[in-house]
């Protein structure tokens, strides 16, 4: 995977797609356990036209667990099968 | 305790004996080990690091031993920026 280290402020605004190509939204924030440093999940500004309604939900944003992200490279790319509630 | 990353843009650091260290700019994550590896501070107390002609440090995560109003970091003797890249550098390979 390319870039192992990444700014964190880089990464927020990054447009989401899932592995088939769909336009998720883009990255709002990440949730991290702070005692440990794990990233655990992805805090996601839904795509207008994406059906938010198979998804965790929080406010208007959409929640996925981190273990979803495949990549990070222009864009985030994570794992349709498991950004899903 | 879950935190949102960007609650922590902005925050004080202290070392755990109540020194101020610096303010928190950035955080340095790691995707693939799915991890924050550091923390990159600026406003740095000169008497806690000796920046030379850098701007900042990265202090890596496994200093933070509490994070909430403010962070905590153990306790460092006055360390010379460089020496802090060098040790970031060889974690990495």
């Amino acid at each position: 995977m390319k870039m192992e280290k990444i700014s964190a402020q880089k990464l927020t605004d990054k447009l989401v797609m899932d592995s088939e190509g769909t336009e998720m939204g883009v990255l709002h924030n990440v949730v991290v356990d702070a005692g440990t440093g794990t990233l655990t999940e992805l805090v996601v500004k839904p795509a207008t036209e994406l059906d938010t309604s198979r998804f965790r939900k929080e406010g208007n944003y959409i929640i996925m667990p981190f273990d979803a992200v495949k990549a990070v490279g222009d864009v985030i790319v994570v794992d349709s099968e498991k950004i899903r509630a | 305790m879950e935190i949102e990353l960007s609650s922590l843009y902005g925050q004080d650091i202290y070392t755990d004996r109540g020194v101020y260290v610096g303010k928190i700019e950035d955080v340095s994550v790691d995707i693939r080990e799915k991890r924050i590896s550091g923390l990159a501070v600026k406003n740095i107390n000169p008497n806690v690091f000796d920046l030379g002609k850098k701007r900042g440090v990265v202090i890596p995560y496994r200093w933070v031993t509490a994070i909430g109003d403010i962070v905590l970091i153990k306790h460092v003797r006055r360390r010379v920026a460089e020496k802090e890249k060098d040790e970031e550098e060889e974690r990495r390979e």
